[in-house]
């Protein structure tokens, strides 16, 4: 495969839009202090996509479709986020805990339908695991439409709700004294994020997602202060993570793109983290010598 | 499906169970320390800690892997809050860039090695609980599974080093800033609590799978603290949980899920077991003692007609005082109106006083007994002195202070009446001489056994 190739233009397409809707979704959850969110919402699809399979097979479908995977995937992500809001309430535990609880349980009960559909008849080729670790290099020119919808979608929430997300991420509570809908908002934030993890599913798979959504997003965090600047520049660092890892895995035979992905992210992040500005680690120590940075 | 058989099913409920023993005791002290997701972490880091091992030894002896996954457990703890130190960034943000990297990395080289060797991700994240019982050690003449040796181990080291901190690692757990100033070093007890979870992960990952290890370390010690509020019943408590939720998880995984979805072949243990101890926390998160659902709507119902009763004996008692008299359908009426209480409550009230002696309906007209004048009054009461006070302490304005005294009369007890007597200026020996702020006399509590 090399990068004229019509397959790894589509691919590269595919992953940047994604990787930018993800930047932004990401600076939303790293904001209010939830990044593991992604985590715990992006284990709790796998017996969503399980489960509509053996519906779609009951019924008498094939169960491999691919709209009815990613509704059984929503449902599953709705599902979780639903549960961590439940045991959070319930059980009295913290967010982390809360979210530890649904990913272990929801990603159990997931594995365990996923092995009784690779015994049955024909549910071995029906690539449910896939999900599990992404199969960028089989997108084709559909999943590109799909994973550009979804991007565009986030984009156009973010940006006609920049305002009012910024009040949510700073400062919750002023913006619910002053007649904000909050829950709304919250709950906006929560289905930027669940639709970014399902378009994601192809490409990286339900646990690398996590590291698309916060790797860029916290390399943005580091070289500004400014959430509108934030938000630009931390799709600016998704998209060129996408192309990125998809040229990177497409030079050398064996390398699977979706951790390729991973590696350019966190290697944007450990170069933001070295020089940029005020908070990188040159910058800290030059201003150390100078008096110290307070941030 | 075939019977259970001692040798292999016996022995992965054992390897399941001692799995719950190992995590119990670092899963309580994550849980109070709101640190869950590190195990999550730990458990996705060692995958390329045990590809990292093999490429530098060549071999998968167990031991070779066992460091591997133990240098890369460390190093995503001590990486991730390094991380968050120097970037100044969310603990939760720095654990998720650091073990997502990793897990990425691990991939990668696994896709490198796979040819030579087969280390299956998968394997990682699932285990090989169904296949644990047949790696086995000839232990005084019996074969034992060596995941239950290492898993044993785990959990005996485990208990020997929280027998040992117990003190410190409580104190550290609930109060860090106490445990500083008593000396306990925080740090190091949060570095051992961290290293005895970190262990349990990588000692585990192998028997019973990344994900398993996250549910067996977190679920059971979040479903023990609701029926407990002592760190020793949170840690026993997560252990029979983890057992139970082991038993039944292996029970429907090979028994259930055959008989009831097409294909007829058993479904993974781990996974079943991890979402049957996240049924056991719904469970215990609906019925468990105080804290659960079905306590606290029982303990909000009994509230309700608690109050509604004492609405009713207080309505009686100054009507009484103003010498008029109701019929039982009219005083239902009044509590409608004037309490906003729904009809059928203000009714079972009212029966509930007529068969507890409070209330009688004589001639159609509904009359307080002894024992419901003496409680009437100590209601009206504490409403007038409510009534004093907060017109007298807190200059509230005389047409305001009757909704709140409302509310604070039925959360009076005797004690804090007689309180609120002496703080409006009021002697013992009074006799119902003293006016509340409307002009009604302050009433004695008739001597009855048993008042509000």
């Amino acid at each position: 495969m090399n990068w004229f190739d019509y397959n790894t233009q589509v691919v590269a397409a595919a992953t940047a839009l994604l990787g930018a809707a993800a930047g932004l979704a990401g600076c939303l959850l790293l904001l209010r202090r939830r990044a593991l969110m992604g985590d715990a919402l992006g284990h709790a699809t796998l017996p969503g996509i399980a489960a509509a399979y053996l519906v779609s097979v009951a019924v008498g479908g094939t169960g491999k479709e691919p709209w009815v995977l990613l509704a059984g995937a929503a449902a599953g992500a709705i599902a979780g986020v639903l549960g961590v809001v439940l045991v959070r309430r319930g059980a009295r535990v913290s967010d982390e805990t809360a979210m530890a609880i649904v990913l272990g349980a929801f990603f159990g009960l997931g594995t365990a339908l996923l092995t009784v559909i690779q015994a049955s008849p024909g549910g071995h080729q029906a690539g449910l695991s896939s999900f599990i670790l992404g199969h960028a290099a089989s997108m084709v020119a559909s999943d590109l439409r799909a994973a550009s919808i979804v991007a565009l979608v986030c984009v156009a929430l973010v940006v006609l709700l920049t305002k009012e997300l910024r009040l949510l991420c700073f400062d919750e509570s002023f913006a619910r004294v002053i007649g904000r809908p909050v829950r709304w908002l919250d709950a906006t934030v929560l289905i930027i994020v669940t639709a970014v993890v399902i378009a994601g599913l192809q490409a990286v798979g339900l646990i690398l997602i996590l590291s698309l959504l916060i790797l860029p997003a916290t390399a943005a965090r580091l070289c500004t202060d400014r959430f509108t600047v934030m938000l630009p520049l931390a799709a600016a660092f998704g998209a060129i993570s996408g192309v990125g890892g998809t040229l990177v895995s497409s030079f050398a035979p064996r390398l699977p793109t979706g951790p390729c992905i991973v590696l350019v992210a966190a290697t944007l992040f450990v170069l933001a983290l070295l020089f940029a500005p005020k908070r990188g680690l040159f910058a800290q120590a030059a201003m150390g010598r100078a008096g110290g940075y307070r941030p | 499906m075939n019977a259970w058989t001692l040798a292999v099913d016996g022995w992965i409920i054992a390897i399941g169970a001692l799995g719950a023993l190992a995590c119990a005791v670092p899963g309580a002290f994550l849980v109070v320390r709101r640190t869950s997701m590190l195990a999550d972490a730990v458990s996705h880091a060692v995958l390329p800690g045990i590809a990292v091992a093999f490429l530098l030894s060549g071999t998968r002896d167990p031991l070779w892997m066992f460091l591997g996954a133990a240098a890369a457990g460390l190093f995503v703890t001590l990486g991730s809050s390094a991380l968050a130190r120097i970037a100044r960034i969310d603990s939760g943000a720095a654990l998720g860039i650091v073990f997502t990297t990793m897990f990425a990395l691990g991939l990668i080289l696994i896709v490198q090695v796979a040819d030579r060797v087969d280390l299956d991700p998968s394997c990682v994240l699932y285990g090989a609980i169904e296949l644990a019982p047949l790696d086995s050690i000839l232990l005084l003449g019996v074969e034992v599974p060596r995941a239950v040796l290492v898993l044993g181990g785990v959990t005996l080291l485990n208990a020997f080093v929280a027998v040992i901190f117990w003190k410190e690692l409580t104190v550290m757990a609930f109060d860090p800033a106490l445990a500083r100033t008593l000396g306990c070093r925080p740090k190091l007890m949060e570095s051992i609590i961290l290293g005895m979870a970190a262990a349990t992960c990588v000692a585990a990952f192998e028997s019973v799978g990344s994900i398993l290890i996250v549910a067996m370390m977190i679920i059971p010690a979040a479903s023990a603290r609701l029926w407990s509020d002592r760190l020793a019943g949170v840690i026993v408590g997560a252990m029979l949980i983890g057992i139970l939720g082991a038993l039944v998880g292996h029970w429907i995984a090979t028994a259930v899920a055959p008989a009831i979805i097409p294909g007829g072949r058993d479904a993974s243990s781990a996974g079943s077991i991890a979402a049957t101890l996240g049924a056991l926390l719904v469970a215990s998160i609906v019925v468990a003692p105080r804290r659960g659902i079905v306590v606290r709507l029982v303990h909000r119902w009994l509230l309700t007609l608690r109050i509604a009763r004492e609405d009713a004996i207080g309505l009686l008692w100054r009507l009484d005082e103003d010498q008029r008299t109701v019929a039982p359908a009219q005083l239902r009426d009044l509590l409608v109106r004037g309490a906003e209480i729904p009809n059928w409550l203000a009714r079972m009230a009212i029966a509930h006083l007529v068969r507890d002696g409070r209330l009688e309906c004589v001639e159609n007209v509904a009359r307080l007994t002894t024992q419901g004048r003496a409680d009437g009054a100590s209601l009206v009461r504490s409403h007038r002195l409510w009534e004093i006070y907060l017109m007298q302490r807190l200059a509230i304005a005389k047409d305001h202070v009757h909704p709140t005294a409302m509310v604070l009369e039925h959360i009076t007890d005797a004690v804090m009446r007689e309180q609120l007597a002496r703080e409006g200026g009021i002697a013992a020996d009074d006799h119902g001489t003293r006016a509340d702020p409307h002009g009604r006399a302050v009433p004695e509590v008739p001597r009855t056994n048993g008042a509000n």
